[in-house]
Order: C-alpha cells, then structure tokens, then sequence
C-alpha cells in the first residue's frame, strides 16, 4: 500500500469514529426520550441508529483485524482478551444498573441509569465489534467461496428471525424454534475448520486452551447470573443489540469454538507428522538452493551428508563418488577412517547389484555386525555417479528416512552434475584460449619472408589448426647463399606444443650456420634436446641443405613424413632411415641416420610437408593418403612452386570438406631453376 | 571436436598372461586420449608392472603424444628389467612406426603370443645367467 491510500484510510476512519460518536449521542437521546415516551417507535429508531453505528465500529475495527488474517490462533488469542473485558464490565454494571418491571415493560429506574445503559451498551457493541471482526478473519482463513456464501445465509436467516419476532412479538414457541434452526444453521457451518490441520504440537495446545476459554466467557455472557441487569439493559438500548449479541454472535462463536476444540483433539496426534513433514520439505528445498549455489563438490556433499544423518538419525555416513580413475570419498562424518575402511570393504559387493539390477532399484539397506546400511545411489542422466551411504547402529530404516535418503541422493547427484559441467566449461574456456594463444605464438615463429634466388624459387603455406599441433617450418641462407630449410612437427597441441616450436627454432637458427651438413646437423639437435625436455616430447624434422655452386641438395629425415622428389615429372618419396629427435641418446641416434644427397637440373622439385596432408579425413572417414598426394604432385608439377602449394593446399581442403580440420598443415615447396 | 565423439573414443583392456600385461588398445590415441592413458599406464607401472605388452590391433589412430606415452615409462621399465613390446600392428600404425623409427627403439611381433614369449625367453636368459 503506498503513502498516500494509506493517508486516505487514516483520515477516513477519522471521519468514521466522529460518525460513531454522533450515533452514539444520537442513541443516548433517543433513549432518554424512550424513559419518557415508550413509544414502540423510539424502539425502530433505536435499532436502526445502532445498527448504524455497528457497522461504523466494524469498519473502524478493520485494519486491526486485519492483522488476524491468516493468523487463527492469534486471533482466538484476541478474542479472549476481549472478552474478557467484556464479561467483566457486564458483571460490573449488572450491579450499577437499577430496573424497574411495569406492565411486563422493562425500564431503567432513572435518568443516571439510562446513561448507565448508554456506557456499557457503548462499550460491549465496541468489544463485539472488535470480538466480530476478528472472529470473522478466522472463520474466512483457508476457506473459500463456500464459507461466504453459508456466512450469508446465516445472516439472512438471522434478520429474518429478528423480523418474525418483532411482528408475532413474543411467541415463545415460534423463537425457540428460530433459535433451534439457527443453532444448526451454525454447526452448519462451522463443520469444516481446515487451519487446523497444519498447526505444530505447540499451537495445537495453545488452540485447545483458548476455544475452551472463549466457549467459557461465552457461556458467562449467555447467562443471566453473570450479566443480569446489564443485558437486560442492552436490551432496552437496542433489541438488536441483545438479539445480535445473545441469538447471533454468542451461539456462533460457542458452536464454531467447540468445533475448533474437538477438531484439534483429534488432530492432536497427526501434529508430528506434520510437523515432520514440513521440516523435510524446507530441508529439500535447502538442499535445492545448495545445489544452485556451491559449485565444490567436496563444500557441497559435507553440508548434503550432514543434513541427511540428521534428517534420519544415522550414526555415521558418507558420500561416494565414481570418478573417471578411482572411487573419491567426501563428506565423511560420525567414523573413523578404519571403520569405514573396513565397511567400505564389506559393502563393495553389495554395490555392484545396482550395476546388475539396473537402476530399478533404488535403495539397498543391508544389515552388517550389528549396524545397518542403507546405500542410496546418486543417479543423474541414467547414469550412477556415486552412492550415498547412511550407517545406523541398532536401528532400522524407517520407509519415511529411507524415502527422505533417496530425495536426498537425487539432490546430491544433481549437484554433482552441476558443478562437472561447470569444470567442464570452465576447461573449455581455458583451453580455447591457450589455443588462441598457442596460434597466435606459431604465427610469430613462421618465417615472414621467404628467401629468394635466380637458382631456386621457394614457397610455403602453414594453416594451424584450431588446436594447433605443432608445425614448424624455417629457412636459414647461409653467406655463401646455400640454403638450409627445416620442417618439423613436435609432439603435442596447444601451448606445449607452441613452446617446443620456438625452442626449435632458436635451436634451427643457431645450429644449421654452424653444422649446415644434414647428419651433424640432426645429431646436434639431437644433443641439444635428448635429455633436456620432458621424456614424452619428441620432434620429427626433415633437414634439407641446398649447395647453390654444386646444385645438389642434401637431406635428411628425423621421423618425420618422408619428403617428395620429383624429377622429370616423376614423384618419389624419399623414405631414407632416420628417427625422431629427442626419441634416444645422440650415439645411437647417429647410427640410425641415412642421408640423401640428389643432384638437382632444371624443373625439379622437393615437397617437405606435414601429416595434417597425409591424414586429413573426408567425410567417409579415409585419408587423403600418399597415393593421392603423389597422383596429384604429378598433375601439378610443372606449375610454379606457389601454385603447388597452393593447389596442394586447396585439394586436400576440398578433400576435407565438411569435416574440421584437426591437425595443422604445412607444406613447403622448393624448385630448381637452372 | 573434429571428429565424432564415436570415432574418437579410446579404449584400453588390460589383461594379464604369465605375469605380462597385455594392453588391448582400441579407437583413437590421439592428444586428448593420450592424457588418460599416460594416467593409466602410471598406475600400471608404478604398482610394478614392468612386462607390457601392448596390442594395437583395434587401434585405428595413433598421434605423436600418443607415441609420447611410451617413451615416457620406457626407461622406467627397462631399469626394473621389463619392457615395452608391441603387437598386431596395422598396415598404417606399421607404417608410422617404421617412419617414425619406433621400430629402432622397441621391439614389435606380428601376434600377442610371439609378443609374451619373447618376454619367457628373456626370463629363461636372465635365470641361466645368474646361474653362471
């Protein structure tokens, strides 16, 4: 409610009280003039100025019983400590107010009685206003349409009644049987009183002491003994005042109260469960949130472990998790490592009836020593990613905990799921960006310009791919303009990968001006990285050393992809023997080396490449393969050395099309001049 | 990534003959694949097994991490007097071998049974020499 309805209502109900109090004089004036005229009119006027001024009361009232809405026992609580007041002020003015009987009229004795009258009659239609307000709140609380349209017709049977009585006047046997019809019009009603089901044990007790003060204080008001003059009083204050308070309010709250009690006596046992009840059903929904919220595992499945030994009283319990390597234990609590060793043991072989029964069955509970087990599998996606074990020592498994324990496991198990797929993509994140990274260096280590020379044109192309494997390729012309070029693959993707590039080609750079001669050249490299990088690295290179003067070439072939020869439009791959570099010690390296040496005439050709040519797949899962390669060389060597690489390139793309690139590819193309 | 998840998957059974480890491979051994099987063949070797067989007659695809993998628990077993030895090659996993001078560093045999002799006779060797 904002600001300004709110400052609307306040005034409003401003207005309202000086209205009551208005109708309040109103009425005072009307009865002292009913003590001099007892006209049977002064009496219709009186009613309906109270009635006035009831309503005006009640709607004062409101915003308090407001507060009562969806609160019943408070509201019970209210309505005794307003009558309270109520029978006490009844039994304090039963003595004050003097009554004189003339005719069978009943009147007040003098002046100061009628204003006697006036204050108590004030009073209690101000309490039952109150006492009808919030008895009202209560009775609409969980009910429907039902309950307002029953309220209804109590009502109407009431005004009603009230007329029957005021024309026949005074046929006894005619209201007490207006009076039997309302009573059950009232059990009636108040058959159903649904807020009570779902109070705990504490509010039941409570509700029980109250419904039985109301029906107590009620009785007292009912009964001439405790209110005597006062009520007849109200009486000659407004009928309808005593016949609302006596045949309306009075006999509803009794019979509504006396509903409330023995429906909550026999609610009384079911209070637990309920309770219970409740409790599991915030704890999952804890759980839920958990779930949401931590992404450990380990944080995760301590809290889930603790919750659920609470939850079904167990002594000890544990989480169990099916990792890709081994079984990882978390959440460990109310055992010792030994115990659980040891039971861990003993319920290996009952685990494996989840793997052969299927997922049907949800639950084991097995009895060892003298304990009991229940084991719960975390089941998510089909799948069982862990088992969830609760230990209870001389007890058994109620079907309520073994039920909670499952719901349990299932909470467990998605957030198990959860925080995987996160590591996961959180992995994928960092690994696309150590490959971006990765691309990004092996730019930088390719050569930018490619040396040039009347006796020999020279092209490359190197394409990475996404998860960069580790091609390299260099030149290094020598002062006498010899060429050395270099093409090698190290093991591995990625960063690792990029990084081993760059150490080759400090190692290529410095290396080749010293031993330009292919097999000393190997073996250096060999010297240099045998023992000094990580044992499962290794590099394949082809080593090819051009002698301009004496126009030969000669190479040799580190592991890597055997290089092609073509001379007079005949390809051949050059498989001489050699192993990877960083595979064996330099000594046994040495004796492995075979070289090449190839005289070299006009239109000959060498292509150093990478296997990403070799073992590029289509989309039927074959290789491009050497066959296609050396078919394909052929058609195309008599073009310029940059169109073959680039035909070259463009045919294994095509080939590959369809499917990703998974390894890089590199090819490099020499061709001799003159 | 790149090829399905189906053709890339890997595989590895582990049986044993006469106290050697046989290790049937099986799929793609590639970068990523290679990760898990260096963890594997880490259990195997440091809970002393030194005698492995390794049969690569289902293995479809096999990457230089891949070859990795043995050379970095070669040396391991060949100081505890074991070794590496593989089996069953394919036209094309033969051919790598042979490119990349595999052939030079472990011993290779046609079948599994050839593969486990080798490693009896080996025994017979080592006993008649420390009875000498």
């Amino acid at each position: 409610m904002n600001q300004k309805n709110y400052e609307i209502e306040k005034t409003f109900s401003f207005g309202q009280i000086l209205l009551a109090f208005a109708l309040a004089f109103v009425l005072l004036a009307i009865t002292l003039v009913k003590k001099i005229f007892p006209f049977p009119a002064f009496d219709f006027a009186s009613n309906i100025i109270f009635l006035a001024l009831f309503i005006t009361l009640v709607l004062i009232v409101q915003p308090f019983a407001k507060k009562f809405e969806k609160n019943p026992v408070e509201g019970i609580k209210f309505i005794i400590i307003f009558l309270i007041p109520l029978v006490g002020f009844s039994f304090a003015f039963k003595n004050f107010i003097n009554l004189q009987k003339v005719n069978d009229v009943i009147s007040p004795s003098s002046y100061a009685d009628v204003i006697l009258i006036n204050i108590h009659s004030l009073i209690y239609t101000f309490l039952v206003s109150i006492v009808f307000s919030i008895f009202l709140k209560i009775f609409f609380f969980a009910r429907g349409k039902e309950a307002s349209v029953k309220f209804t017709v109590s009502i109407a049977f009431f005004v009603a009644g009230e007329l029957i009585r005021e024309i026949l006047e005074e046929l006894s046997l005619i209201s007490q049987v207006i009076l039997i019809l309302q009573l059950i019009l009232f059990v009636w009603i108040s058959f159903r009183i649904p807020w009570v089901i779902s109070l705990s044990k504490r509010e039941k007790y409570k509700v029980l002491l109250y419904s039985f003060l109301v029906i107590l204080f009620l009785f007292l008001l009912q009964s001439p003994f405790a209110t005597g003059n006062s009520s007849e009083g109200m009486r000659y204050y407004s009928t309808l005042l005593f016949s609302f308070a006596h045949f309306y309010l009075h006999p509803f709250l009794i019979i509504y109260s006396f509903f409330v009690f023995s429906s909550t006596i026999f609610h009384l046992p079911t209070a637990e469960i309920y309770e219970r009840k409740v409790a599991e059903l915030s704890t999952l929904q804890n759980i839920g949130k958990l779930v949401a919220q931590v992404l450990d595992i380990k944080e995760f499945s301590d809290t889930a472990v603790k919750i659920a030994m609470e939850m079904t009283g167990s002594k000890s319990a544990w989480v169990e998790l099916k990792l890709p390597y081994a079984d990882e234990i978390y959440g460990v609590a109310g055992i010792d490592e030994i115990n659980l060793k040891s039971l861990r043991e003993e319920v290996n072989s009952l685990r494996k009836n989840f793997e052969e029964r299927n997922l049907e069955s949800r639950y084991i509970v097995s009895n060892i020593k003298d304990s009991n087990i229940l084991i719960a599998p975390l089941v998510s996606h089909q799948k069982i990613s862990g088992f969830l074990y609760l230990v209870k020592q001389n007890q058994n498994f109620t079907s309520d905990e073994i039920g909670l324990a499952l719901a349990l496991a299932d909470q467990i198990a998605i957030g198990v799921e959860n925080s995987r797929l996160i590591q996961e993509s959180i992995e994928k994140e960092r690994l696309s960006r150590e490959f971006e990274l990765a691309q990004q260096m092996q730019k930088k280590l390719l050569p930018k310009v490619l040396p040039s020379s009347e006796k020999f044109e020279i092209s490359a192309l190197s394409v990475p791919a996404f998860e960069v494997g580790g091609d390299y390729y260099d030149f290094f012309t020598h002062d006498d303009g010899n060429l050395s070029v270099i093409i090698a693959d190290v093991s591995g993707k990625g960063i690792s990968a990029a990084f081993y590039m760059a150490e080759m080609k400090g190692i290529f750079q410095s290396l080749a001006k010293i031993y330009p001669s292919p097999v000393e050249f190997l073996i250096k490299v060999n010297d240099t990285i045998f023992g000094h990088i990580d044992r499962k690295f290794f590099i394949t290179l082809v080593y090819a050393y051009f002698d301009l003067k004496k126009a030969t070439v000669e190479l040799a072939r580190a592991g890597h992809l055997p290089p092609v020869f073509v001379k007079d439009g005949k390809a051949k791959f050059l498989k001489s023997s050699g192993l990877g570099v960083g595979l064996v010690k330099s000594e046994e390296f040495g004796k492995f080396i075979k070289p090449v040496k190839l005289k070299l005439d006009e239109g000959d050709l060498l292509i150093l490449y990478s296997d990403g040519v070799i073992e590029a797949m289509n989309e039927l899962n074959e290789e491009f393969g050497y066959k296609r390669f050396e078919k394909l060389i052929e058609k195309i060597c008599y073009k310029s050395s940059d169109e073959i690489v680039s035909e070259i390139f463009n045919e294994v793309e095509s080939y590959q099309k369809g499917t990703k690139q998974i390894d890089d590819i590199t090819i490099l193309a020499v061709k001799w001049k003159k | 990534m790149g090829r399905g998840q189906s053709e890339k998957s890997f595989d590895v059974k582990v049986e044993e003959k006469n106290s050697v480890k046989v290790l049937k491979l099986k799929g793609y051994l590639d970068a990523y694949t290679s990760l898990q099987f260096e963890e594997m063949m880490r259990e195997l070797v440091q809970s002393g097994n030194y005698k492995i067989i390794v049969n690569m007659k289902n293995l479809t695809y096999i990457s230089s991490a891949g070859f990795g993998v043995f050379m970095a628990f070669v040396d391991d077993v060949r100081k505890n007097s074991g070794d590496i030895r593989f089996c069953c090659l394919s036209e094309k996993i033969d051919e790598i071998f042979e490119l990349l001078g595999f052939k030079h560093i472990f011993k290779v045999f046609k079948d599994e049974d050839s593969a486990i002799k080798s490693f009896e006779e080996q025994e017979k060797k080592n006993v008649r020499k420390r009875k000498k």
